[in-house]
């Protein structure tokens, strides 16, 4: 198979795999802000 | 008499062609309303760049001071994202954090369509069309699915300068298209039962405080992990943090009207001069109107597909159509899915699950995009 297809698949396993594991981490930073702050006040918003 | 006549003397075919499809842009942008704020401005900026000696193109044209001074060194895509981080409202997300993955999923458009684009490239090189697709350009035309016009020409100005004219209009147009691309793809992949699917909202106060960190997490997280999308992610977190800190609303109202109105004018009708008849009309622009549709297609199916896998494992089954709201063109594709919902059962709203799955899809795309950007240099090292 051409070199370029082949680069264009790592390609797209890193990045699929790279923008899950993004997404995936502000998702558990999310949680822990939300469990962090859950008694914090939101008056002045 | 002959410079008077040198303009029609001086007029091709191809440029009558180019004022043309820009007429036809203005007439979408306000006929049809798709798109107006960018399709107009290109389409003008199109009829500018191809009126034969056209002073607004060339050396000292203004279109091309502007083309020097805000596509090429990437300063608007990076203020439009600052005007849109001050308008996005991340609150729906925060209370359906899982939404998240939605977001990520419905990115697979644009790597599938990046290596679509490198098959096609090599089946029109075999029958002798002179179409050069490397990794870069398929990248490029990959990124069209990103369904996020900024991230779209950021991408394409690093990569692929001379294709930046025809991703700008395909990604710009597809967006404007969500409402006509979406549905047939999402009734194509779904059943009518699994359309009806309910979904519990879960509506809770989010701390101020997480409203504010929020932003902040986005930007170093993603700048750790992928330090060449500070500049496109930094800015858009930018943007929401000067709207959630309380502090700056005349900052957050002026990035949210004037900036925004202001960058987008000058973006569009500098896209626009880009589309020039020697570089616009070639099979390659074609090429890459039917890949950049292949690139929503994709993103449609690649968010239901998602959805549909997690619901063999999940209790609290997830309607697949929110996962098609996973790309980031907001808030049409929300609106597209709850419309598609309220048709099936008008009694069944998702549109709060939809709206959180196309924030998701704005995080998503900028993610993807700032990836992309790191791999493909690393992979041709």
């Amino acid at each position: 198979m051409n070199e370029t297809i082949i680069q264009s698949f790592k390609a797209t396993g890193y990045g699929m795999s790279g923008v899950f594991l993004v997404l995936i981490l502000f998702y558990l930073l999310t949680k822990l802000m939300l469990l962090v702050f859950r008694n914090h006040s939101s008056d002045k918003e | 008499m002959q410079e008077l006549l040198q303009g029609i003397m001086g007029m091709d075919l191809g440029q009558l062609i180019m004022m043309v499809i820009g007429g036809l842009l203005i007439y979408l942008a306000i006929a049809k309303d798709y798109e107006p704020m960018l399709l107009l401005p290109i389409g003008f900026g199109a009829i500018l760049a191809n009126i034969p000696f056209s002073s607004a193109i060339g050396p000292d044209g203004f279109l091309s001071v502007l083309y020097n001074a805000g596509i090429r060194n990437e300063l608007f895509p990076v203020l439009i994202f600052i005007a849109v981080g001050a308008m996005i409202d991340f609150g729906p997300l925060l209370q359906n954090p899982f939404m998240l993955f939605f977001g990520a999923a419905a990115q697979v458009g644009i790597f599938a369509t990046m290596i679509a684009s490198l098959f096609m490239g090599g089946w029109l090189k075999e029958l002798g069309l002179n179409i050069n697709i490397g990794l870069k350009e398929a990248a490029s035309i990959g990124i069209i699915g990103a369904a996020d016009g900024p991230t779209s020409i950021y991408v394409a100005n690093k990569f692929a300068k001379d294709l930046l004219a025809p991703i700008s209009v395909a990604a710009y147009s597809y967006m404007s298209l969500v409402p006509i691309i979406q549905p047939p793809v999402i009734k194509f992949l779904t059943s009518k039962q699994e359309r009806m699917i309910r979904m519990e909202a879960h509506e809770s106060k989010i701390p101020k405080i997480v409203k504010i960190l929020f932003p902040i997490m986005v930007t170093v997280v993603a700048g750790i992990i992928a330090p060449i999308s500070v500049a496109l992610v930094g800015s858009l977190m930018f943007g929401n943090l000067i709207r959630e800190c309380g502090v700056l609303d005349r900052l957050s109202k002026s990035a949210q009207n004037e900036l925004a109105n202001l960058v987008t004018l000058l973006l569009g009708i500098t896209i626009g001069s880009t589309m020039v008849a020697e570089k616009f009309l070639n099979p390659a622009t074609i090429v890459i109107m039917v890949l950049g549709l292949l690139a929503f297609i994709f993103d449609t199916a690649g968010g239901v597909l998602f959805a549909k896998f997690l619901n063999l494992f999940l209790k609290q089954k997830v309607n697949p159509m929110v996962g098609a709201a996973g790309i980031s063109a907001f808030p049409m594709s929300a609106r597209v899915i709850q419309k598609m919902a309220q048709k099936e059962d008008p009694t069944n709203f998702i549109l709060m699950q939809a709206v959180s799955a196309n924030v998701a899809g704005q995080l998503g795309s900028i993610v993807a995009g700032g990836i992309l950007l790191a791999i493909v240099p690393a992979l041709l090292k």
